[in-house]
């Protein structure tokens, strides 16, 4: 099946995003706005196609592989909360006095969008390299926008380890199409040697660069810096979309299995050392960064025992993540700085929401935490790696004492002295966080017929 | 990290990769998969004259070529976010009469060589974005011997905000004409051979001009922070 | 050694990417990690099109005077474009850099510490 939504689906956002630094300051967020609900519901339009088929487009023509080919298969379906994210991280932001609203943000902001838009539905190795730069420079441009100091350096940090991931990516897709001189996807798959040192490195190197991006513990150090001196908003849109986009070209890259025994053990040492840091953070924010390392791990721990179960688990954790780091964002927005002790008593609507997404994070039946994560416990046993599940859980009952902490520090720990009564957040904040709640929350009690729906 | 340690990792590294490069298909032999596979078919049913690369870049790859300026155009973005605090940039000291009379005496060439050098790849090496080099070279040239007040005289000022998207607009209007007269997005109709040649044209002047004002701009931004 | 020495140009593309990364990795500079980050780039786009060459070939421009057999052109392409993504990396991480110097008036990793 073949339809012209498909480009649109990375044209539309992009479009918008040139198109903002013509506006003027006033106009760029409700224009922002616009531009990605559009892209969302060209996103639930394809996603809906995707019950009868696969869509294929070959741009310009070209049949695939003389051309490039985009193909909307299931790992696709994350264009929804992409721009599901992004659009309402736009609103979120405008209450902050950092540049995120400003014409220049919001076109960072649509461009990134575009971006991964691009990385998600592209069926040939370079452009997906090509829109991994474009999504990538988005996001070092993202954490440079906060005001507070050393968001330069957590930038650069984050714009160097990202640049050496892409060069090594680009390396590998240099030797692949050494080895086979094609660059679509299915056709590279089908030349492929048997096997041999090229090969092996070319594999190697595409899942070490992805693995960078997805900052899998050893390799986490831009992570928490970024993460958390970013403007919250920003943050969501990191945490929740971006680094998962290292996952997704995980699943992309030919010949995984050969990594499999590999992926289980970086997988579980991510996932108890980022709940561990995040046992030990004092900053909300860095305790999110460092769950979001927790939940990579366990993602990629699935990636080798049930890849349905690591793709359910992307797409609720982006829903559930952003919601976190948006309540995060209230409450310091209310607090006024990065000391929130206490601004839960007159927040309640926020502090609710924030204890159902630490709900969903941890994996409670019914949210959608637990769909994925439950699938990627049964994996586990039934490859017969019972350490591993055991680990799993070990890790969610650490995070839960990360949520428990933070929920207790900010509902019933008292103000400091210097701060008088706050206010619950404002609507256009309150709002956005409510919709991903109720939808980590939502996505959970359909949970069934959404894995079935994913891993047809 | 530490100096030793970086060393000894390198080197680890540099055995297998080396030991894979050697595994290769031989480098320059004609019966290799890179030159008996795509590459074929684009030499023997392409087009019969002209830059093969540049047909890539603008034809069968242009998706590619689309996402490339959208690149420039977000690190052009980002960095304006960041120089916002901008000090006022310090006068330039005043040329030498012989460099400044050389400069005002060659900048009008070496523009009409960049806008011959984008319109002309079709047919040559050369293309949109090495025009674009040159054409941004010329402003930063003027930059550095009159000062940026100068070279921020040259570029456009009430149109600016179009034109450093003139790249990716140009793309997205050929990929609409070309949807409309083919079929396909960015599809090139080859039985209009006015409109073909007209999208190619408008395409390149389009990554020439907005990369141009884009070199520009970086370097105007980074002079000022 | 034989095989390496056929591969010769391959061999020293992998020779330039590991001095960039010894750059990115050691150096407590972050300009100079910065121009090992640009050395790394500069030694993959080598890689990439030198993959293209062809023994006794020509440029791919076709015309009445040219003659087979010709360069891969792919390669050439990707390049291209890898370059302009190379440059806009680079500018932002300038941009970057010079917030850095001014808010804390060092490039050095270890003064950086110091002041962070």
């Amino acid at each position: 099946m073949t339809t012209h939504w498909l480009p649109a689906l990375v044209a539309i956002p992009i479009a918008g995003g040139v198109l903002v630094p013509t506006m003027s300051r006033r106009w760029a967020p409700a224009w922002g706005f616009g531009v990605l609900i559009a892209t969302l519901g060209v996103a639930l339009f394809l996603t809906g196609l995707l019950r009868e088929d696969t869509v294929s487009y070959a741009v310009g023509g070209w049949p695939p592989p003389y051309g490039i080919e985009l193909r909307f298969d299931v790992l696709s379906t994350f264009a929804v909360p992409i721009a599901l994210v992004a659009a309402l991280a736009v609103p979120f932001a405008t209450h902050s006095n950092e540049p995120v609203t400003t014409p220049e943000g919001v076109a960072v902001i649509l461009v990134g969008t575009g971006g991964m838009m691009g990385f998600v539905v592209a069926a040939d190795f370079f452009t997906l390299f090509v829109f991994l730069e474009v999504l990538s420079i988005s996001a070092y441009g993202m954490v440079a926008m906060s005001e507070e100091r050393g968001a330069g350096l957590a930038a650069f940090r984050y714009l160097l380890m990202g640049t050496v991931a892409s060069i090594v990516i680009l390396l590998s897709v240099g030797l692949l199409y050494t080895l086979t001189g094609s660059l679509n996807m299915a056709d590279v798959g089908q030349r492929l040697p048997d096997g041999g040192l090229p090969l092996h490195l070319a594999i190697g190197g595409l899942a070490a660069g992805f693995l960078l991006k997805a900052a899998v513990f050893p390799l986490h150090v831009w992570l928490p810096d970024a993460h958390a001196t970013a403007p919250s908003a920003v943050s969501a849109i990191l945490s929740g979309l971006i680094v998962k986009m290292g996952i997704i070209g995980l699943l992309r890259t030919p010949g995984l299995e050969h990594l499999h025994e590999l992926l289980i053990w970086v997988g579980a040492a991510s996932l108890l050392a980022g709940a561990l840091f995040a046992l030990v953070q004092d900053d909300l924010k860095r305790m999110l960064a460092y769950s979001t390392v927790s939940n990579i791990g366990l993602v990629v721990l699935g990636l080798a025992v049930d890849r349905t179960g690591a793709t359910v688990h992307i797409l609720n954790h982006a829903i559930i993540k952003a919601s976190l780091f948006l309540a995060a964002g209230a409450f310091i927005h209310r607090a006024g700085s990065r000391r929130i002790e206490g601004t839960g008593r007159s927040m309640p609507l926020t502090t609710s929401a924030f204890a159902v997404g630490g709900i969903a994070a941890i994996g409670i039946p019914p949210t959608g935490g637990f769909t994925g994560k439950w699938m990627i416990v049964l994996g586990a046993l039934e490859a017969g790696r019972w350490g591993f599940a055991v680990m799993i859980l070990l890790g969610a009952v650490i995070l839960a004492l990360c949520y428990a902490r933070f929920v207790v520090v900010v509902a019933f720990r008292p103000s400091p002295a210097d701060r008088e009564g706050t206010s619950e957040a404002p609507l256009v904040m309150l709002v956005p966080i409510f919709v991903l709640a109720a939808l980590s929350v939502g996505v959970g009690i359909i949970g069934g017929p959404f894995a079935a729906f994913v891993g047809k | 990290m530490n100096p030793r340690l970086a060393a000894a990792f390198v080197t680890g590294l540099a055995v297998p990769m080396l030991a894979a490069m050697a595994a290769l298909p031989r480098h320059g032999s004609p019966d290799q998969p890179i030159h008996t596979h795509v590459a074929r078919e684009y030499i023997e049913s392409g087009p019969e004259t002209g830059n093969l690369v540049t047909a890539i870049l603008l034809d069968y790859r242009g998706m590619d070529t689309f996402g490339e300026v959208v690149v420039i155009f977000v690190g052009l973005v980002a960095v304006l976010v960041l120089a916002r605090h901008r000090e006022p940039a310090l006068p330039a000291a005043s040329p030498s009469p012989i460099v400044a009379f050389i400069v005002r005496l060659v900048t009008p060439f070496i523009a009409l060589f960049g806008f011959h050098v984008i319109l002309s790849g079709l047919e040559v090496p050369g293309g949109g974005l090495q025009g674009a080099a040159i054409l941004g070279g010329l402003v930063i040239l003027n930059g550095f011997v009159f000062g940026p007040q100068h070279a921020r005289s040259l570029l456009p000022g009430r149109l600016l905000p179009w034109l450093q998207g003139a790249g990716p607009l140009a793309f997205l209007a050929a990929g609409i004409v070309g949807g409309i007269a083919t079929g396909f997005a960015l599809g090139y109709p080859t039985h209009l051979p006015l409109l073909h040649e007209a999208m190619l044209m408008g395409v390149e002047l389009g990554i020439g001009i907005g990369g141009a004002l884009i070199f520009s701009r970086l370097y105007l931004a980074l002079e000022d922070a | 050694m034989t095989p390496l020495l056929e591969n010769l140009d391959y061999a020293a593309t992998v020779v330039l990417l590991l001095i960039g990364l010894w750059t990115v990795l050691a150096d407590s500079n972050l300009l100079k990690k910065l121009m090992g980050l640009n050395i790394m780039e500069t030694a993959v786009f080598a890689f990439i099109v030198t993959s293209g060459m062809i023994e006794g070939g020509a440029a791919p421009i076709l015309g009445p005077d040219a003659a087979p057999p010709f360069m891969a052109p792919i390669p050439h392409a990707l390049v291209l474009t890898g370059i302009v993504v190379a440059v806009s990396t680079t500018a932002l991480a300038l941009a970057l850099l010079l917030r850095v110097h001014r808010e804390f008036g060092t490039l050095e990793i270890d003064e950086l510490r110091k002041r962070w």
